[in-house]
């Protein structure tokens, strides 16, 4: 719990977690409006239209995972975190769990912004709004994703270590990778992080369940971060 | 039983050998000096100390345990590694919150140890913007949080100024008469000279001596200086004991190995008279230069 706290307060304490988070809610806010409030709404279905502007707090999520971890090798202060507790895992532990804080705060931080704003515009519009069970499933979903993409982050950024690098990486994983299902024979690309994360959203063109969809994304983050406290824990540290 | 014991360490990073086979152990209630050229492999074994680094061979106890086993780390060790290793836009009272977090230490004692380095009026600012010497403090502050036992110290007179070297020199030597356990690194002889009782000398990983200060300037290599009646002859006697001698442009005889007594007594066996007969000491600076065999640094 104690380890728990201090990781807590590592994010809190650098500005760059309230400065990302604040750009992708203010951002979020402005898609919403823009986007809800004026675009033509037969284009696309109502949950893509309830999501606008989703995805540049995805990325800032999916960074500051990254960084909850590559800022301590950057910096040497690993030295000092590794002091107060010598254990390896217990340190992952608790980041891990402080990330996965992180993204559901930022995730309920996203709901009131989103749904005071995406909501009342989409009905002012006359658009027929999902059923309320549908939107609150939603919701859940986008929560969950949130802390399953800070846990993604800090998976990579275990392995690679080098700040720019993990970005690079992990932007790899849902830039590159998500083209790539189309040219894959049979549904396998619905298991790319990309579309399970489309799939927890609820969106309806992915081939998965929400439920599968979150655990398809749960097995990959975790999967990323056990793979990167497995190589910390036989790594020196030297700077 | 020592406080911290190094057994035959040895560490590799890849072909480079950092710590060769070192063995040495440092005692509780004195500062011990931990001596050697830059890249003497100081710094590694520290961090085999803290659990930082894995020995390759042998192993580094800290109370008798290996590090990782340490039940509460802070209270039992504390630790200044190098004055740059903080988050830069993080606030010096932030990164001790944050230590102070993870060891469950109460916020009070934060504010002491800002005291204690005298940081509280800068504690607030980033620490981008503190100077070698301010990170030095908070460095020291670090390793004072958890009011422990056993402090081990990086360099840290490395960018202090006058009267923070002196601040530091009181703070360890206060820490060491309360019954604490100091090993503090330098390159820099004289900076360990004056507050060292203790000497750790290793170089390029090995171990050169393990000694006090005092046999270490009075150390076997130490020379007296002999003026005679007849310095050929007893330069003769004297080498025929095993003695090496060299002359100083004087005439006099420089000894080395033998002492007052089989001096004199070899003098008056052959005959010869003695007009002086002194102790070199060695100054700690050639001392240090002769076991080491490197320029000095800095």
């Amino acid at each position: 719990m104690r380890l728990v706290r201090s990781e807590l307060l590592k994010l809190r304490t650098v500005r760059t977690t309230w400065t990302m988070l604040g750009i992708g809610l203010l951002a979020e806010a402005l898609f919403a409006g823009l986007y809800v409030g004026l675009v033509s709404l037969d284009d696309v279905g109502p949950i893509d239209e309830v999501l606008t502007g989703t995805g540049l707090l995805m990325l800032m999520l999916l960074v500051l995972g990254v960084l909850a971890i590559t800022t301590e090798f950057r910096h040497g202060t690993a030295s000092t975190t590794f002091l107060a507790e010598p254990r390896r895992y217990p340190v992952m532990a608790a980041k891990l769990a402080a990330v996965l804080l992180m993204g559901v705060v930022a995730g309920l931080a996203y709901v009131v912004v989103n749904g005071g704003l995406a909501l009342p515009l989409f009905e002012s519009r006359e658009g027929s709004l999902p059923a309320s069970g549908d939107i609150v499933s939603v919701y859940a979903g986008v929560v969950a994703s949130f802390a399953l993409l800070g846990t993604f982050g800090l998976g990579v950024g275990a392995i690679v270590r080098n700040q720019v690098g993990a970005i690079i990486a992990a932007f790899a994983f849902f830039f590159v990778l998500s083209s790539l299902p189309e040219l894959l024979p049979g549904d396998i690309g619905d298991y790319f992080p990309a579309q399970a994360v489309g799939s927890l959203h609820g969106l309806p063109e992915e081939g998965l369940s929400q439920v599968m969809g979150g655990l398809v994304l749960a097995g990959w983050s975790l999967g990323l971060v056990l793979v990167g406290t497995l190589l910390i824990r036989h790594r020196d540290l030297n700077e | 039983m020592a406080e911290l014991e190094v057994r035959n360490l040895t560490k590799r990073f890849g072909k480079t050998v950092a710590v060769d086979d070192l063995s040495f152990s440092v005692e509780a209630g004195r500062v011990t000096g931990f001596l050697g050229p830059n890249g003497a492999g100081k710094t590694t074994t520290m961090r085999a100390l803290l659990g930082l680094v894995r020995p390759s061979e042998g192993e580094a106890l800290v109370e008798g345990q290996r590090p990782v086993a340490m039940k509460e780390p802070l209270r039992t060790v504390g630790a200044a590694l190098e004055a740059t290793a903080f988050h830069p836009s993080r606030s010096g009272r932030n990164h001790l919150g944050v230590l102070a977090a993870s060891a469950g230490i109460p916020r009070s004692r934060v504010e002491e140890v800002l005291e204690m380095v005298e940081l509280s009026g800068a504690a607030n600012r980033r620490v981008k913007g503190y100077s070698l010497g301010m990170r030095q403090r908070l460095a020291l502050a670090a390793a004072l949080l958890g009011d422990p036992r056993i402090l081990i110290l990086d360099e840290p007179a490395n960018g202090l100024d006058p009267q923070g070297m002196r601040w530091l020199r009181d703070l360890l030597r206060d820490q060491a008469a309360a019954g604490r356990t100091v090993l503090v690194s330098s390159h820099l002889l004289s900076e360990v000279a004056q507050t060292a009782e203790q000497l750790v000398v290793i170089r390029n990983g090995r171990l050169v001596a393990e000694a006090s200060l005092d046999e270490f300037t009075t150390g076997p290599a130490s020379q007296m200086r002999v003026r005679a009646s007849d310095p050929e002859r007893l330069a003769t006697a004297l080498q025929g004991k095993g003695a090496g001698i060299d002359r100083d442009g004087d005439g006099a005889l420089l000894v080395r190995d033998l002492n007052g007594e089989e001096i004199g007594d070899l003098a008056l066996a052959s005959g010869v008279a003695i007009y002086e007969l002194a102790p070199l000491h060695s100054s700690l600076e050639e001392r240090f230069l002769e076991v080491t065999g490197e320029e000095p640094v800095g």
